[in-house]
């Protein structure tokens, strides 16, 4: 008898061990890699260069709409409303002082937050660089995308 | 190794940004470098310091007030700061580096202080680090303010040129000079109006912390190995250019701080040539 609960048990911990990520709404199974021609690859610059070119993107975003764009940052996440999230991949400078951030919009209508990483996980983001208006009349940028990729929690 | 260093650097070039970043600093670098002697030798080594904090305190003023080029108020306020401490320097109570130490550390505080109380930014500490320490604002410099940079730099070179002898006979011997009909305090002001507007300028290569190293290290560098005004001045520009290229591009290689980068290649230098003056001492 105790045998046959042993192995069944051993097997089940075994699964949950190695399912662990799925049950914290990390899986694999939501992101996906890009394979096309990427316009401009940031995760290839140093931190300094890296900080620098979001920030020139973000004074002069009409020289950047409709690029595809490649950028690793962490996760963050900003509450506009209690039903809506603005999402962005976050980059420091080389002190750690200052950061700058994109907004990036997934296709499809993911949920949050079963459908994202961790705050703060390292992610890898590709789209195509947008510009919007909001309500105000005020300019936004962010990245459109449907390629996220989790790089380490 | 070299050839993915020179494929992205060559990467690197193709961003405007970069090609500014590489001028404006060569640039301040070369009036820094071109005054340092001067102030090094007129003993007033640390003007530097209270300037660029003073100029600091200038910028939050700016900042808060919302202007859409801040230059335009930190640099008339530094210039006026510069005269006040050079001019009345000798005239008042408080003297010198007392005079310096309060107005370095007072616009230092204050700046900050204004900075979080009528805060505009969300980024407070990034605004405060990246004004302080500069680590990346030489790369995110906005095209007319490389043209203002390359505008002063050319007038501050012209002046030193035009002028060289006159800066050369004040910095020595002010007395000699006034006694020789020279108008000393014209040339004085002159010199504090120059030194106001590289430190302006120098700020945003390195920040306002690290801006003496740009008017110091250079010329107490060529110091250690040549006597005469001329060569200490010359040597001095190509040690400080040197390092304001070499700092630029190993912070944006290595993904290093551009401001302390800078400096650190300044202290190599200095090193070097403080051996390389013993070294000639001893073979004498």
């Amino acid at each position: 008898m105790k045998r046959s609960f042993f192995f069944p048990l051993l097997l089940f911990f075994s699964l949950s061990l190695a399912a662990l990520p799925e049950m914290n709404g990390i899986s694999n199974l939501f992101f996906a890699s890009y394979s096309g021609k990427i316009d401009l690859d940031l995760t290839k610059m140093s931190s300094t260069m890296i900080f620098a070119q979001v920030f020139n993107m973000l004074i002069s975003p009409e020289t950047f709409e409709g690029k595809v764009i490649k950028m690793r940052g962490a996760f963050a996440v900003y509450a506009i409303s209690e039903s809506e999230n603005l999402f962005a991949v976050v980059i420091k400078d080389a002190t750690e002082c200052c950061q700058q951030g994109l907004e990036f919009k997934r296709r499809g209508s993911p949920r949050f937050p079963a459908d994202y990483p961790p705050v703060g996980a390292e992610i890898e983001v590709t789209g195509v660089f947008r510009m919007g208006k909001t309500p105000d009349g005020y300019d936004y940028f962010y990245i459109d995308t449907d390629n996220l990729e989790l790089v380490k929690l | 190794m070299l050839n993915a260093m020179l494929e992205k650097l060559s990467l690197y070039f193709t961003f405007p940004f970069v090609k500014h970043a590489l001028i404006v600093g060569i640039l301040i670098s070369l009036c820094s470098s071109l005054l340092g002697v001067t102030l090094v030798l007129k003993r007033f080594s640390l003007i530097g310091d209270g300037l660029s904090h003073t100029a600091f305190g200038a910028l939050s003023i700016a900042t808060v007030l919302n202007l859409s080029n801040d230059m335009y108020f930190v640099l008339p306020f530094t210039v006026f700061c510069a005269v006040l401490l050079l001019k009345s320097g000798q005239n008042t109570r408080i003297k010198g580096d007392a005079a310096i130490a309060i107005l370095s550390v007072g616009a230092l505080a204050m700046g900050y202080l204004i900075m979080n109380i009528f805060a505009t930014s969300t980024n407070l500490a990034g605004d405060v680090c990246t004004t302080l320490f500069g680590s990346t604002s030489i790369l995110t410099l906005h095209p007319s303010e490389v043209y203002l940079c390359v505008v002063l730099s050319a007038l501050v070179v012209g002046i030193f040129i035009f002028l060289y002898n006159k800066i050369f006979a004040v910095t020595f011997d002010e007395n000699f000079a006034h006694s020789a009909g020279l108008r000393t305090g014209a040339y004085n002001l002159l010199i504090a109006v120059l030194i106001a507007v590289i430190i302006v300028l120098a700020m945003n290569l390195v920040g306002s912390l690290l801006v003496s190293a740009l008017v110091v290290f250079p010329s107490l560098s060529s110091m250690r190995v040549y006597k005469s005004f001329k060569s200490v001045v010359i040597c001095s520009v190509i040690l400080s250019v040197l390092a304001a290229a070499l700092g630029i591009l190993i912070a944006i290689l290595a993904g290093t701080p551009v401001g302390s980068t800078i400096v650190a290649v300044n202290i190599i230098e200095f090193l070097l040539f403080f051996l390389l003056g013993v070294l000639s001492k001893k073979n004498r």
